[in-house]
Order: C-alpha cells, then sequence, then structure tokens
C-alpha cells in the first residue's frame, strides 16, 4: 500500500491524490454512469456476496491508510 | 425497487455524504464497510489479479473521499461509486494493452469474432435479424432514441437537446424499448 504520511507531507499528499482525479478522469467516471450498463451494475452490487476473500489484513490496513487521509482532510 | 424504496436510498445517501463532509468518521467508516467487498471482489474479477484489485480498491476510495464534492446526488451513491469502479478498472486494462471493459451496446454491429465457423456465423446472423426486426417494431419514439443512443452512440443529455424532451424521459423510453425487446427476445443473450 501506498503510504501518504502526516503534516506537511499528508498536504503535499493529498494535492497529489487531487491531482491525480482530474477532468478527464471525472468525464470518464460521468460517461461509465450515464451509458449504465444494468447486468454489469447487477455484478457489482452482488460482487460482495462472491467466495472471493481480500488478503488477510488487507481490508484493515487500507480502512487505516484512508482514516488517516480523512483526518488530515478535515483537520485543516 | 418502488419508488418509496428509491427515495429511501437517496436519503440514506444525502446523510452519509453530509456526515463525512461534516467530518464524521463513522460515517467515514461506515461508508468504506458498506462498498469494499463489492469493490474488492469485482476488481478482482475483473483483473484476474488480486494485488492489482488492491490498488483499485485504494484508488477507488481516494476518489470517493478526496473528491467526495464532487457528488451531487444525481445518481445513487452506489452507482456514482461504480462509475468510478469501472473508470479505474478501464484505466488500468487499457494500460495492460489496449483491453477495455465495454458494455455489449458498445459493440458495433458489424463486430464478430475472427475464428468463428460457418455454423455459428449462420446463428449469430438470425440472431441478429431478429433483433432488427423487433427494433423495427418499437414504437417510433422509442426506436428513435434507441437509434441515437446505440447506433450514433450519443449521451443521454445529447439525445434529449435533439429531441426535445427531457433526460428522464428519454431514459424512461429507453427503458421502454429494452423491456420490449428483452420480452420479445427471451433466448437472446442481450445486455439490457
Amino acid at each position: 500500500m501506498r503510504e501518504r504520511g502526516t503534516g506537511r507531507q499528508a498536504q503535499h499528499a493529498r494535492g497529489l491524490v487531487k491531482a491525480r482525479f482530474g477532468a478527464s478522469f471525472w468525464d470518464g467516471v460521468e460517461r461509465e454512469v450515464e451509458a449504465l450498463d444494468e447486468a454489469d451494475f447487477a455484478l457489482f452490487l452482488g460482487a460482495d456476496g462472491s467466495s472471493i476473500e481480500p488478503r488477510a489484513g488487507f481490508e484493515g490496513a487500507l480502512a487505516a491508510h484512508l482514516s488517516g487521509l480523512f483526518r488530515t482532510r478535515w483537520s485543516n | 425497487m418502488s419508488i418509496a424504496q428509491l427515495s429511501g436510498v437517496k436519503e440514506a445517501d444525502r446523510i452519509i455524504v453530509d456526515a463525512i463532509r461534516a467530518g464524521d468518521p463513522n460515517a467515514f467508516r461506515d461508508l468504506y464497510q458498506l462498498h469494499f467487498r463489492r469493490i474488492h471482489n469485482f476488481s478482482v474479477r475483473r483483473l484476474g489479479d488480486p494485488a492489482e484489485a488492491e490498488d483499485v480498491c485504494q484508488e477507488v476510495f481516494e476518489a470517493v473521499y478526496s473528491c467526495l464534492e464532487r457528488f451531487e446526488g444525481k445518481s445513487d451513491l452506489v452507482v456514482w461509486i461504480y462509475g468510478i469502479t469501472r473508470n479505474i478498472l478501464n484505466n488500468r486494462l487499457r494500460r495492460r494493452g489496449g483491453v477495455r471493459l465495454i458494455s455489449l451496446e458498445d459493440i458495433p454491429p458489424e463486430a464478430a469474432p475472427l475464428d468463428l465457423g460457418p455454423e455459428p456465423l449462420a446463428q449469430a446472423r438470425q440472431a441478429l435479424g431478429r433483433v432488427r426486426d423487433a427494433i423495427e417494431r418499437l414504437p417510433v419514439e422509442q426506436k428513435k432514441i434507441l437509434e441515437l443512443r446505440h447506433g450514433k452512440r450519443l449521451n443521454i443529455r445529447k439525445i434529449a437537446q435533439l429531441t426535445g424532451r427531457s433526460e428522464d424521459a428519454v431514459k424512461s423510453s429507453l427503458y421502454r424499448a429494452r423491456r420490449t425487446l428483452a420480452a420479445q427476445l427471451p433466448g437472446e443473450r442481450l445486455s439490457l
């Protein structure tokens, strides 16, 4: 997992995260939403019931990483 | 899903988004727990690579949490998250070498696997003929909108502008057309 750091580093990292999701990224998201394929969307909705298991520890590690991102964003 | 249930979904989305925007870490956690498995498992299936699927999960949630102000509630939150996930998966598959996640509706009518033998090819032609006949039998307005959407590949907004109808009316016509086709073509594997 890519670590983001804290303090000034985190602010910088947050800026990088924002930069990664620029206008073309959101244009792509809009296209996917507008062209919603109902069958594929149903697969997405039902995917949490499949037998696939995440790698041990990954779910918690990502949650901790995102919590850090969240705290940094809303604490400034 | 009934209108009352849909309203409930919208309301639940609004509550959770408002709470996250207000800095509530519990709402943040709830959203994560609600969608993590769905995004992870969907990505594993599409990519066939658990490690890459983990990167996708991280990227999706970073997009959601870093850019939540972009969510305007036009669609359900889960649809928005699905759009983000598909877009990230598409980008990754494209970088792998030109492969892209597509809907059946994005396949041009002339497209066909190159290694089809004579019998499957004849069957495919017959199926295509049945689909064309069913489209011909649609009401004029539905047929026109279906052709603009799938033939011209225009988005809903553009079709609404061209036909002078609201976006909701266009979506409704598309829905009715797809439902009619699905009913008339029960044996066909259409992505409707």
